[in-house]
């Protein structure tokens, strides 16, 4: 047993004014009188039934306030188990999109649904037991530190609004377990439904209390904007999920600036993801938005609407330096409207101007090269670039892989690509291999920190690749790779918005791995009750003995007292 | 005993009422049965020497042939005698009867020096001798009050030799006993027939506090009186406290019955009642004092 409050320990003082005060009232019982000669009528024998039971009903009196006064010194130190030490929770919140699901005909969020457990959770917590409230969604934030104050952190937590990944899942976790050590009486309690979270290794054990339920979901996970040619068609590149039992048709409201501009049908499974591209004129704007029209049975409404600043592009100073006069490379590039082009010799002048990208397409020391912020090495890339050849001249190398979700490689394809001739290339340190084949890395991808470069161990002009669309594909996007950023206009947002697919895919798991399932309802603790009791015990002796017979009949004599005394007192003044 | 001298002056509008004629040896505003100087012819008388000759009616003596002197009605100050007491039994209540009393005498002062009527004040039942005060005017307060003031209720006195010797030391028209009356029936009723006997207007003011009129006994084990040092047990049943009033209203009944049969006016000066609303109400009524301007 201990005490959690031995301050109280003082209040018991209190006892020797209340004993005093007894006695005081006992001693009080001869009354002088200005005449007893009034009084002879009600003279009485010397002890009357009443009377005799005025001592023992003093004492009883007596007694019963010095147990209401232990009772409240008790219930005021806390007495408590050794079992029942204050203890801290570790609250991690996930405020992540998918959180802000709902179950078909209820709107209460799964967030509003953590908060109502935390709320029920807390209520049950004891007053010395502490509480902290991370939250987590694109990063982790500790959102109030342990703290008694736990109206604090339920008005923390109820401001809350979903949004954003679940990213910060690992980081709050590790920042939990770092506070849950400090203290041998800590627990950590995940409140979230799961979608999209992972848990470190931590030794703190951590809590999963689950929340949402599984459900259908339809949600744009990709929207993306960008010019295809200087007469003002956009590509537009949208992709749907879909979470549902059956296929269904759903349709996409494309608007600028609120002005609606197309309705794309789309075909969805049951389960899937439909990707499209279109091509559309689209009139100069700020912003495009994606939005899901009649979504149906739908979970989840953040990833319903989905928007992207559309910009238009500058123009991006492209040198080419070639030895061939019928260059694939070249005419690609001309394609592309925003390309200003120069041609150039491996001999030749260097040039004066600066330029966003420069392609090697024939071998030119790098100190006759151009001031540039790109540069690209096709065929035999040389060592003053930071590229190295591990093996030259391999023949027939079969491509493998290729990073299909880099931006370079949109819309670009290299299967069953021949490559008769190429040199595999080494990846450096800092340098990620893109393309590689069953011979070794053909594309790769390095640089300095003012000068991003990619060098190609094949020339395209040597392969079937330049028959392709992939490789007019290619160039665009080396041109996209290359081009400056455009400046913000003011009052643009910026920011695109796309919920990703895994906060829009929102089944909750049934179990997070490295943790334990659980509502949170063990560790929870209440204070001894029959302390409680004996608090409430206390204080209704108290008023029973106190303030009943003072309301009952002591106040209109007390006044009765009071009032000549004053009036005496202010005589006295004047 | 406390006098609040701030409230003394709502009472400069009353007067003390005259209920025959005054007696006083100074001259004043009140028909007196004395003839003498005055503005009222009331006689002739013969001549007599060492009568003033001025008040020889000269117009009678030359039709006549015989001197006759002219006799008017005085007009002569309502003497008032206060008789405070000041036995042990005044210093309970609250507020304190002896300080109620004192305030109803410096009161009933201001009222009567107002209009030049002379006070007499003396105090009984205390165990000090006490000698009494006078004031024919205003001039006369101060030391009255003086005198009040200074003044502290105490002991147990022979309320009926000291009232005694007091009215020895001159004459007045009224008395008024400032008094609890909490005496054995035989020097109560002494003290009254004393009173009664001295006195063409006497007058009774009966001061009780809350507690005797409505006593507390809860938590009381034991009566012990303040003055004799008598002590018994009471009884603390229901029918106690209703006996008690049936005894005290008898005893009230008593005592007003008896100072009626004695020409005593008996006013309850009791001191629930502030001293200001019992000179508007009480005492008005029993015409002890009237408004000085003949108003309501």
């Amino acid at each position: 047993m201990n005490l959690a409050q031995p301050w109280a320990l003082a209040l018991a003082v209190l006892a020797v004014p209340v004993v005093a005060a007894y006695l005081h009232r006992r001693r009080r019982t001869p009354l002088r009188v200005p005449s007893a000669m009034l009084l002879r009528v009600i003279a009485g024998p010397t002890t009357p039934k009443s009377r005799a039971m005025a001592k023992p009903r003093h004492l009883l009196s007596l007694l019963l306030v010095l147990l209401a006064l232990a009772g409240l010194v008790t219930a005021l130190v806390d007495l408590q188990r050794d079992d029942e030490q204050p203890r801290n929770y570790i609250v991690v919140l996930d405020t992540s999109a998918s959180m802000g699901a709902t179950t078909p005909g209820d709107p209460v969020t799964r967030l509003e649904q953590a908060v109502t457990q935390l709320e029920q959770a807390v209520g049950r917590l004891g007053q010395q037991d502490r509480v902290a409230l991370l939250t987590v969604s694109d990063h982790a934030v500790v959102r109030v530190g342990l703290t008694e104050d736990h109206a604090r952190v339920l008005e923390v937590a109820r401001a809350l609004e979903p949004a954003g990944t679940s990213e910060g899942t690992t980081a709050a976790l590790r920042i939990a377990d770092a506070m849950c050590r400090a203290n041998e009486h800590a627990a950590v309690v995940l409140l979230t439904d799961g979608v999209g979270v992972s848990a470190p290794e931590t030794r703190c054990a951590i809590e999963h209390v689950p929340v949402g339920r599984i459900g259908p979901n339809v949600g744009i996970n990709a929207l993306s904007v960008r010019e295809a040619d200087a007469l003002g068609l956009a590509e537009v590149y949208l992709a749907v999920t879909a979470d549902r039992d059956a296929p269904s048709e759903i349709e996409v409201e494309l608007s600028v600036d609120d002005m609606l501009l197309e309705v794309v049908p789309l075909d969805l499974p049951a389960e899937g993801e439909v990707k499209r591209l279109l091509r559309v004129p689209m009139p100069p704007g700020r912003r495009v938005t994606a939005r899901l029209r009649d979504p149906g049975v739908d979970l989840l409404a953040a990833d319903d609407v989905a928007w992207a600043p559309r910009r238009l592009g500058g123009r991006v100073r492209t040198l080419l330096v070639t030895d061939t006069r019928l260059s694939f490379t070249a005419e690609a590039l001309r394609l592309h409207p925003r390309v200003d082009l120069s041609l150039i010799g491996p001999s030749d002048d260097t040039p004066d101007d600066r330029f966003d990208l420069v392609v090697l397409e024939a071998p030119r020391p790098v100190a006759a090269l151009p001031e540039a912020s790109h540069v690209v090495a096709l065929g035999a890339p040389s060592t003053e670039l930071g590229f190295a050849i591990r093996k030259p001249g391999v023949e027939n190398a079969e491509i493998v892989r290729w990073s299909f979700d880099d931006p370079l490689f949109r819309f670009v394809s290299f299967d069953d690509v021949q490559v008769p001739k190429a040199n595999v290339l080494e990846v450096g340190e800092g340098q990620t291999a893109l393309v590689d084949s069953d011979q070794g890395p053909l594309a790769v991808l390095g640089g300095t920190a003012d000068q991003q470069r990619l060098a190609f161990g094949f020339l395209p002009h040597e392969t079937d690749f330049v028959l392709r669309v992939g490789f007019v594909n290619l160039v665009a996007n080396l041109v996209e790779w290359a081009a400056p950023t455009p400046p913000v206009v003011e009052g643009e947002e910026a920011e695109s918005f796309a919920l990703p697919a895994v906060e829009s895919r929102i089944d909750p798991p049934s179990q997070i791995e490295g943790t334990a399932r659980g509502e949170w309802s063990g560790p929870v603790r209440t204070h001894m009750a029959p302390w409680r009791l004996l608090a409430w015990i206390a204080a209704a002796v108290l008023a029973l003995e106190w303030l009943l017979p003072a309301f009952a009949f002591g106040f209109g004599r007390l006044w009765a007292r009071i009032r000549p005394r004053a009036s005496r007192r202010r005589r006295k003044v004047s | 005993m406390l006098v609040d001298r701030g409230t003394l002056t709502r009472f400069s509008s009353l007067r003390l009422a005259s209920p025959g004629a005054a007696t006083a040896l100074q001259q004043g505003d009140r028909r007196s049965p004395f003839r003498g100087r005055g503005v009222e012819f009331a006689d002739y008388r013969p001549y007599d020497p060492g009568d003033d000759v001025r008040l020889v009616d000269w117009n009678v003596y030359l039709r006549l042939g015989q001197a006759v002197v002219r006799q008017f009605n005085e007009e002569r100050s309502l003497a008032m005698k206060i008789c405070l007491d000041i036995s042990e039994s005044m210093a309970f209540g609250q507020p304190r009867k002896a300080d109620h009393g004192a305030q109803l005498a410096a009161a009933l002062a201001l009222v009567s020096l107002t209009h030049r009527d002379p006070v007499g004040l003396c105090f009984y039942g205390g165990d000090r001798q006490l000698t009494q005060t006078k004031a024919s005017n205003l001039d006369g307060l101060a030391e009255l009050l003086h005198v009040l003031e200074r003044v502290e209720p105490g002991g147990h006195g022979d309320a009926h030799a000291q009232v005694v010797r007091q009215l020895g030391q001159g004459r007045s028209d009224r008395i008024v006993l400032v008094t609890d009356l909490l005496l054995e029936e035989a020097a109560r009723d002494g003290l009254l027939r004393l009173i009664a006997a001295s006195s063409r207007y006497p007058v009774v003011l009966h001061v009780l506090s809350d507690e005797e009129l409505q006593p507390d006994f809860s938590d009381v084990a034991k009566i012990v009186d303040a003055e004799t040092g008598e002590s018994f047990m009471i009884r603390d049943d229901a029918s106690a406290r209703r006996d008690y009033q049936a005894g005290l209203d008898a005893w009230l009944a008593a005592i007003e019955k008896r100072c009626r049969g004695l020409g005593i006016r008996y006013v309850p000066a009791f001191t629930r009642v502030e001293v200001p609303d019992l000179f508007n109400n009480q005492l008005r009524r029993a015409r002890v004092v009237e408004h000085a301007f003949g108003g309501a």
